[in-house]
């Protein structure tokens, strides 16, 4: 699987922006529309940087999380949490462990291309066996 | 003995990215809390070796503190450092949501001669790490806290603040700054970031 990166948001033109700047740093990233097409994904084998919206009709981020987590799916990954408030909900606290980032909209670009190029290398180090496989060559 | 105790949250990563960027061989041992899934402890453990002139070790049972050298807490443990030396690690119930928590490791210093005490909150959410803060202030220690414009998420440092206990507030590189000017270095045989150019990150 060459995508690294997963962006989960309902807004299709989030979705379009932030591929395309990810491309544009020569990142390949995959971008899906909601929480469970999220778990989808996951379920057929994706592992790595998950960058994730919070404010999503249905299932929002916070169930996402906690579905990733009650079907065994966060090992190997890295979320860092998408969203325009300031302060993120309180039920971030009991989820504190699982959210290494949160990054807010509007995005930086070279912060966003930054925050993505830094939680690959950790994927990239992480010892065989230890919740993630395989070796980003990017 | 000088005792630096670190603790970090959400945007921890980036914001320890920052204040451990050619960092040299401080004159302190260095205890880290980073919030984290267990997977990513080696390498976050890694990532920070690669940026500083210290010794990086994730923690085990019994080690004993060493100038020179950070102890990263390993996930799904408390840190405790006994009789301000000597590692414990715990497997107990989560404080403030999380295991390892900042405020079990920073509870546990005690006074011992003529011990001397840091402790720096990073960003993330919640308030982990406010009450240590305020207890190192009351062992005569030092405290400082990220600013709300480097931070991810400012609580952690903002509850800290709240205290009335922080003596510094700034940018992850003005701590590292301060942290060399208070303890100064450790003379060092091999210089690996003379060898390689990590890149700049501002702070």
């Amino acid at each position: 699987m060459n995508e690294r990166i997963m962006i989960v948001d309902d807004d299709p033109a989030v979705r379009y922006t932030v591929q395309e700047v990810l491309r544009g740093a020569n990142l390949s990233a995959i971008a899906v529309e909601s929480g469970r097409a999220c778990l989808e994904e996951l379920r057929n084998g994706f592992r790595g940087v998950i960058l994730l919206d919070i404010m999503m009709p249905e299932m929002d981020g916070w169930d996402t999380l906690e579905a990733m987590k009650r079907e065994g799916l966060s090992e190997g990954n890295i979320v860092c949490m998408l969203t325009a408030v300031i302060s993120p909900s309180a039920e971030l606290e009991t989820l504190k462990d699982d959210v290494l980032d949160y990054v807010r909209k509007p995005f930086d670009p070279d912060g966003l291309i930054a925050t993505a190029k830094e939680y690959l290398s950790y994927l990239r180090t992480v010892p065989e066996g230890d919740g993630y496989e395989g070796e980003d060559k990017a | 003995m000088n005792i630096i105790v670190i603790g970090a949250s959400t945007g921890g990563p980036k914001a320890l990215r920052s204040l451990f960027e050619f960092l040299p061989r401080l004159d302190a041992a260095i205890v880290l809390v980073q919030h984290m899934p267990r997977f990513l402890n080696e390498s976050f453990r890694r990532v920070l070796a690669e940026r500083t002139l210290m010794d990086v070790s994730l923690a085990e049972p019994g080690q004993m503190l060493e100038h020179g050298v950070v102890f990263v807490a390993p996930s799904e443990f408390h840190l405790v450092l006994n009789d301000n030396r000597r590692i414990d690690l715990v497997r107990g119930v989560k404080v403030n949501y999380v295991c390892s928590s900042v405020d079990v490791t920073m509870l546990s210093l005690r006074p011992r001669g003529e011990d001397s005490f840091l402790g720096i909150i990073l960003t993330g959410m919640a308030a982990d790490g406010a009450d240590g803060i305020r207890h190192i202030k009351n062992l005569g220690g030092l405290t400082f806290v990220q600013n709300q414009m480097t931070a991810a998420v400012y609580d952690m440092p903002h509850s800290a603040l709240l205290t009335g206990a922080v003596d510094f507030e700034g940018s992850p590189k003005a701590i590292r700054e301060r942290l060399v000017e208070k303890f100064g270095c450790i003379q060092t045989v091999s210089s690996p970031a003379a060898e390689s150019t990590p890149g700049v990150e501002g702070g």
